[in-house]
Order: structure tokens, then sequence, then C-alpha cells
């Protein structure tokens, strides 16, 4: 949903000032704030926890003469190499035009934040020129390609580890032991 | 696409595209189901992003040999048509398809005034995003691991029934042989 500038920059200057959650469901909301793909969670998991559209494959891993443990383990690690190629394909989706920032000099942005902040916030002049600067790296971000791309190439560089101990995984687990 | 695969979340496999891409790798190995099924499915989408970084190695590059034939990138020039039209005209140019008259003047004109021609003018902006061109690399090299691993993968899972009855006669063998010499054993003890 696409908001005003001026709720944006009163939204930005009010988190300033923000405390942070009070309440016990606010405090666990924002504990997965910084959650960003859940992979390590699935490094982790035990192999009993193969999620339900998964036993099909359990079974067929079974019938082609795995071990119940076997099997259980490679569709696990088949589990964790679908997240990340999940992760992979969310990471390059575009973003919609809806949610861009407006691609503004960075002094229309200082001048905008300036004329339309909220007296109750109380900004001082660095705040100010802090969230103008914010507001302008965000559009000039949104609006260039090849910044774009950029970022995109960077959140794959950071799943890399992920998709490399997943795919080693999947291999080390489709050998059938002797 | 097989029915026992796994569910994305994204939904990048609705996008024609990555349908016809996977369809596609999916048949050359006889349309399996199943375990493979998946295998072959993760094994396409490696195939996908090598496809993919390969076109985004070239847009950046073309990126970069536009902004310094421009002398502006793309945001900060705010004059995004001219951007544009270079850069078409470029990615043309370099893909070796025929420009129209106007592109072409275009970039000769450019050329000229910047004292670029096409091979120094690659090799320039190459050298200006180098650092991200070789993260695009290593994506590229993990994405040819990724098929190596992922084809031995599905070679173990496809020999695994013939693997598995293998070892279950190598089992019986052992188990007559035992019974043989516990046998022979007891034959000899009984002639003493």
């Amino acid at each position: 949903m696409k908001i005003s500038i001026s709720k944006l920059i009163a939204n930005r200057s009010n988190a300033l000032r923000s405390t942070g959650p009070r309440s016990e469901l606010g405090k666990r909301r924002s504990a997965a704030n910084s959650t960003r793909h859940g992979l390590n969670s699935l490094l982790t998991q035990q192999q009993s926890e193969v999620g339900r559209d998964f036993s099909s494959l359990v079974a067929d891993a079974i019938g082609r003469g795995y071990s119940e443990r076997d099997a259980n383990a490679l569709v696990a690690t088949l589990q964790l190499g679908r997240a990340v190629i999940d992760a992979k394909h969310r990471a390059y989706q575009e973003k919609p035009e809806s949610e861009k920032v407006e691609a503004l000099t960075r002094r229309e942005w200082i001048r905008i934040v300036r004329d339309t902040q909220i007296p109750e916030s109380q900004m001082r002049e660095s705040d100010i020129r802090w969230v103008g600067n914010l507001m302008f790296k965000c559009g000039q971000q949104d609006h260039d390609p090849v910044s774009q791309l950029g970022v995109k190439i960077e959140e794959h560089r950071k799943l890399m580890r992920y998709e490399q101990r997943a795919v080693n995984q999947i291999r080390k687990a489709a050998r059938i032991k002797k | 696409m097989t029915d026992s695969k796994l569910s994305s979340s994204s939904g990048y496999e609705d996008s024609p595209d990555y349908q016809q891409h996977l369809s596609k790798v999916i048949a050359d190995y006889d349309h399996p189901a199943g375990l493979i099924g998946e295998l072959v499915a993760q094994l396409a989408d490696a195939f996908w992003w090598i496809n993919v970084y390969r076109r985004d190695k070239e847009q950046i590059v073309i990126a970069q040999m536009t902004t310094i034939l421009t002398d502006a990138s793309v945001y900060v020039s705010r004059n995004e048509a001219r951007w544009l039209e270079t850069a078409e005209a470029l990615s043309a140019l370099v893909a070796g398809s025929g420009l129209e008259n106007d592109a072409a003047n275009l970039i000769e004109d450019l050329m000229v005034q910047g004292q670029h021609n096409l091979a120094s003018l690659r090799s320039e902006a190459v050298s200006r995003v180098l650092t991200k061109i070789d993260t695009v690399d290593r994506l590229i090299d993990r994405q040819f691991k990724n098929v190596k691993l992922l084809m031995q993968a599905i070679e173990s899972a496809r020999f695994a029934p013939e693997l598995h009855k293998k070892l279950q006669l190598e089992v019986e063998q052992l188990e007559l042989q035992i019974q043989k010499a516990h046998e022979d054993q007891h034959l000899e003890v009984d002639r003493q």
C-alpha cells in the first residue's frame, strides 16, 4: 500500500523516538524482525521434522532401498535445498512500483522532510538531514536498475554458503550406505 | 511438473519462462517423478541461475559502458531516456545485431567524444565493475558445482535399487560362505 510522503516521514521520525515494544506479543514479534530467510533454523532442524509435503518423497526413497533413517535425512536435505531456492528467487523479485520511494535529489528530500514534519516530532536539523539522506538513498536504489541488480547479487552472495551446504548435504545423503 | 514436487512459496514457478525451462530439463531426464523428480527440478534451477547470472553480468558491463559514454549514471543524470537509448544501442552493438542509423550515429558520436572504441570502452567498464563481476563469477561457479553434485545425487538415487539389490546378494553370499565354513568344520570334526 502506498502511503503519503508526510506520513512516511512522520513514521520514520516517530520511529527514531521509539523505546521499543512493551507487550509480550510485541516483543515476540520484534524478535523475528531480523529473520531473513529462516535457513539457519532449517540447518539445525531435526530429521524427524520433515514437512508433510515431503512424506511421499520419503516413501519413494524407502522404495528405492534407502533405510527409513537415510530416506528421512535425504528428504530433509532436499527440503533445505528447496528453501534456499525459494530464498534466492525471493531475493530476485522486483519491488512493486507502489513500494518504491520517489526519485528526488538529496536537497529536495531534505526540503520535503523540513516542510512536512509534524511539530510533535520535534526533529532537530541533524535528524531532518538524516531522514532526508535516507529517503534519497532509498529513492536512488529503487529507481536505478544497476543499483537494484547490485542489491540482488549481494543477496545471492550472502545465500551462497547456505546453498553450498544444502547441495553438499544432498549429495552426501543420496549415497547408499553399506 | 511432478505432483510430489516440493511446493515453493515464492510463486516463481508460475512464470512462463521458468515453467518452460523446468519442463525442458525434466523432459531431458524422461519426466522422472518423486525423489528424482525433485532432484532434477533442483538441478534445473541451477541451470536457470547460470543463464540469469550470465545475462546480469553482461547487463552490468553494458550499464557501466553506458555510464562512461554518457558521463552519468541513470539515476544521477535524470535523463533516463537518453541513458536507456544509449544502453539499448550498446547492447545491440555488443550482441552483434545491426543498429539503426540514429542509434549508430549516437554511439559513434559518444565514442568520438570520449575517445573510445568498443574494446577500450569495454575494458574500462570491466575494470570499474570488477568487484561485482567477480561476485557474479563466483555465483556462476557455485551453480556449476551444484550441477555436478546434483547430477551425482541423481545417479545415486537412480541406481539405488540396483545397488541395494547387489548389496543384499553380497550379504546373502557372505552368509552362505559362513554357513558352509561351519558345516565343513563340523564334518571335519566328525571325521576326526
